[in-house]
């Protein structure tokens, strides 16, 4: 198989969408390696990663690079002429991975990774630009895309609800899974949690921004102190959003300010310890595609207390406490619970890893190849 | 200052022939029919380009004319038909203004406007300024100039505009920004962008909202052809109005009448997208197709403005989901013909709709769908908000009103003139045209004006002339120099201040002698400008603060 495959969006600071196409090619390269492959640094002209045209990360027998555009000008000049199947060399598959989509392609297969559509239920959620951009590519995608990879059946549905005329044989899921390898790796201690005892304290991870919630977790962590709970910190492990002052102001009114660590950024390594330490893993967001850090929270047995909304009951199973992410009381008794049961804790930090250990990307990557398969042995849509 | 607005000048060269202004040139020669009706003791010249100026004869009357002032064509090809026009013109002139036109024809036949350049205004005798496209580029320093903003898209969606033309919309806001006396917004929401992005005092700037007699008037005989024609039974589509630009949503909008069919929403219900053909048309109909909506989204392409009414009167509701509106007027337009509105709840669309019409959020097609569903089956709301909207369309039919509220801008603006000291005609980049004008306001010392130019070696031309008026009259002998050198003037100027010309030749354009692609006609660089007052103070005009 002769394999086009977008890459635009792996380079250095890449997010949820750039690690799972990173995955992915990793995996598809070493798993099936008599394809023929030809990796795009450019997709379009919605996601543009200067440095991305001057990379050639993954490598193999049969690996060479589609054209390295610069200036978002040029590729979009480049991704809209009609004749780019021939300048691309005809491939049978062509795999969108940034939200970009063509849509003139009349004999490669388009493959498009969904991920998922925030932005239609709450647009404040990202950035107009983001938003418009985001958008438009998907809905090409639902005029063009021959075939659609879901990263959960909650996003497949949400696509389909949108876009109902969309086949819906041709909409796949395809798990991501963790982005650590090695689960047994014991991390390193961030600086800001040096005197913090091992399980003392509760976690959650994410950048801070409405639609991981935090607000609303640290009203419930609030309510959780005054109705006696054990007086463990609140670790926030993230970069900073774009709502921090506010979000600051919020935790003086509170009165809480003095029981919160906010640690900014956290490497991998700083990361799996707090995953392996923590009391247990708060994620009450409002909206998720998959919900990455559910996944990997469990992997290092890190006890978890999330939403029952969107993707995360997929990724959660029955190994973690599953909550409303509006209902703040809700949150602070189930963290109540949780605290004051020990015995109930280790047990869903034992059930978490095996639940993990249900996503794995050889997984994903078989059944991504048995798609190629198919969309090739039938016709464009 | 109790003297009369005598002469009001109208810059209508940005205006183009046919539909191309959109709904901003129904506008602009609505309100000067008006306003030349209310006020006969004024008069009214309206600065045009070559290409519409055939077209804008039916504002002629009493006390409106025409004056061309731009052929954006090339000289040679068109040098003829220009003349043509000049001659036609030129008997009807005083022997001043004579002189000045065959000037221009020969001088502004250059595809370039020049900012402000000589003293077109003042040799009219013109007392106001009034810029309907925002662009003030015939402003001369000491008239009042009075400018339209319509909106500032370009600031919250610069991707749907090409960097050029952002940097071209930006010019003209910040340019009408420092220029104007006054400025006037079409809506609360485009004010409070233009004061937000353009750092103004709220007193620099006032709302005017569209008034308008009812453009669209609903056709008074049964003459349903078109609906055959499309193949639309009466009270059983839904319209929306728009041209197909990317802030007018229409991708969403397809995605939520798919989905308000899958919900149930009935199957013969179609959905009508106006709005003149092209690439964007061809894109939309094909994705209609491939989400097999082709039998019930119809793009009917460009329609007589009777056969628009006729398939407005005869709708089910009107859906506006657009992103970004200044104003909104075929919200207003579709309330006037009694058909009930679901319209975007950002912009200007919640002002100007208020409660007659059901507001959704654009960006999210779930909404956009429930509004959708309500327009065709909730009777009672759509009895309610035909009624509502009528009420609200008469609040804005009142063109008169509008007319009023300009003319008492234009007084405001007459009679807060800026006398400060100001410099026009030359570009931020330091390089002027044929001419600069400067004017310097009353002061209590004396005072002298201070400049310095300079002819960089390269320059084609080998020598130069500066030659320095004052109200017409020439001041002193002209300064020569050459290419290499730098020129210094020193003018004194009387307290009572006053309004200098100069003017530098001979002039060049770079991008015809192989200096770059800059189109500008450009004589030297100005290196400095600024007024020195006795007691050693002064006022530096150039290199200016960048402020914005």
């Amino acid at each position: 198989m002769n394999i086009g495959f977008d890459i635009s969006q792996t380079g250095a600071g890449k997010a949820g969408c750039g690690y799972y196409a990173h995955a992915m090619i990793k995996s598809l390269l070493e798993s099936a390696p008599k394809n023929r492959y030809r990796l795009f640094p450019s997709f379009g002209d919605f996601y543009c990663d200067p440095l991305m045209p001057i990379l050639n990360p993954y490598s193999g027998a049969d690996v060479h690079y589609g054209p390295r555009h610069i200036a978002r000008e040029t590729a979009g000049k480049f991704w809209t002429a009609s004749e780019l199947e021939t300048s691309l060399g005809n491939p049978d598959i062509i795999h969108a991975n940034n939200f970009w989509c063509p849509t003139q392609l009349t004999s490669s297969r388009l493959i498009y990774t969904f991920y998922d559509m925030n932005f239609l239920v709450e647009p404040s959620w990202t950035t107009e630009t983001n938003r418009v951009g985001c958008f438009d590519g998907v809905f090409r995608s639902a005029m063009a895309a021959d075939w659609v990879v879901a990263i959960s059946e909650a996003s497949r549905a949400h696509y389909l609800r949108i876009f109902p005329h969309f086949p819906q044989e041709r909409v796949r899921v395809i798990y991501p899974s963790s982005r650590f390898l090695d689960a047994s790796a014991q991390g390193e201690r961030p600086k800001a949690l040096d005197k913090i005892a091992k399980q003392g304290f509760w976690l959650n991870v994410g950048t801070i921004e409405p639609r991981k919630n935090q607000r609303r977790l640290v009203e419930a962590y609030a309510s959780y102190l005054k109705q006696g709970g054990k007086p463990m910190p609140l670790v926030l492990a993230g970069g900073k959003g774009w709502l921090m002052e506010d979000f600051k102001k919020h935790l003086i009114e509170l009165g809480i300010d003095a029981h919160i660590i906010m640690t900014g950024y956290v490497t991998d390594d700083e990361l799996i310890w707090l995953y392996r330490n923590c009391y247990a893993n708060l994620y009450p967001s409002l909206f998720e595609g998959f919900g990455l850090p559910v996944l990997e929270g469990m992997q290092f047995g890190a006890p978890t207390i999330t939403s029952n909304s969107t993707s995360i009951p997929e990724v959660a199973g029955d190994a973690a406490i599953l909550i409303d992410p509006e209902d703040v009381e809700g949150l602070s008794q189930a963290m109540l619970r949780l605290a004051s049961n020990r015995e109930e804790r280790d047990q869903l930090s034992k059930s978490g890893v095996k639940q993990a250990e249900s996503f794995n990307w050889q997984n994903s990557t078989t059944a991504l190849i048995q798609l190629y398969e198919e969309a090739l042995a039938s016709p464009k849509r | 200052m109790n003297k009369k607005i005598g002469v009001i000048a109208v810059d209508l060269t940005p205006v183009l022939p046919g539909g191309e202004n959109g709904g901003a040139k129904i506008f602009v020669l609505e309100l000067l029919s008006r306003l030349a009706e209310m006020k006969v003791d004024t008069q009214f010249i309206l600065l045009t380009q070559a290409a519409s100026h055939e077209e804008l004869a039916i504002m002629d009357s009493v006390n409106m004319r025409r004056l061309m002032v731009v052929d954006p064509v090339e000289k040679n090809r068109f040098q003829p038909h220009l003349q043509g026009i000049a001659s036609k013109i030129l008997p009807y002139l005083p022997s001043r203004l004579r002189r000045l036109v065959s000037r221009l024809g020969y001088q502004l036949n250059k595809k370039l406007k020049h900012s402000g350049t000589g003293s077109l205004l003042r040799d009219m005798q013109v007392d106001l300024l009034f810029c309907p496209f925002t662009a003030p580029s015939y402003f001369e320093s000491g008239i009042a100039t009075v400018c339209t903003i319509y909106d500032l898209q370009y600031k919250t969606y610069p991707e749907f505009f090409t960097v050029a033309d952002v940097a071209n919309r930006d010019r003209t806001f910040i340019e009408a920004c420092r220029r104007a006396t006054v400025l006037t917004a079409i809506s609360d929401y485009s004010r409070d962008s233009a004061i937000a992005h353009g750092n103004l005092e709220p007193s620099q700037i006032r709302t005017i909202y569209l008034r308008m007699a009812q453009r669209i008037a609903p056709s008074t005989e049964n003459d349903n052809d078109v609906l055959n024609r499309l193949n639309l039974a009466p009270q059983r589509y839904l319209i929306y109005p728009a041209n197909f630009w990317k802030h007018k949503n229409h991708e969403m909008l397809l995605t939520a009448f798919a989905m308000a069919r899958h919900d149930g929403l009935a199957e013969d219900i179609k959905l009508v997208c106006t709005g003149a053909p092209g690439v964007r048309q061809e894109w939309l109909m094909s994705a209609a197709h491939s989400m097999s909506l082709s039998d019930h989204v119809i793009f009917p392409g460009y329609l007589p403005n009777a056969e628009l009414a006729t398939l407005m009167a005869n709708c089910t509701g009107v859906v506006f989901p657009s992103l970004y509106e200044g104003f909104g007027l075929p919200v207003i337009e579709a309330m006037a013909a009694g058909v009930p509105v679901a319209c975007s709840n950002i912009t200007s669309l919640p002002e100007v709709a208020v409660d007659a019409a059901i507001l959704f959020d654009p960006r999210v097609p779930t909404q956009i769908v429930q509004a959708m569903v309500a327009l065709v089956e909730d009777k009672a709301l759509r009895t309610q908000l035909i009624q509502t909207g009528l009420q609200r369309a008469a609040e804005f039919s009142d063109g008169e009103r509008m007319a009023r509220e300009y003319w008492e801008l234009f007084q405001h603006a007459f009679a807060n003139v800026k006398h400060e000291n100001m410099l026009t005609g030359a570009y931020a980049d330091g390089w002027i045209g044929r001419c600069i004008t400067i004017q310097v306001a009353p002061s209590l010392t004396k005072q002298t004006l201070d400049l310095q130019f300079t002819a960089p070696e390269w320059l084609p031309q080998k020598c130069f002339t500066v030659q320095t008026s004052q109200g017409g009259k020439n001041q002193g002998s002209p300064v020569v120099f050459e290419r290499g050198n730098n020129a210094t003037l020193s003018l004194p100027v009387e307290a009572s201040g006053g309004c200098f010309e100069i003017k530098i030749g001979p002039a060049f354009i770079p991008a015809h002698s192989g200096h770059g692609d800059d189109h500008r006609e450009l004589s030297v660089i100005l290196q400095n400008c600024a007024v020195v007052y006795a007691d050693g103070n002064y006022d530096e005009l150039f290199p200016e603060e960048v402020t914005l």
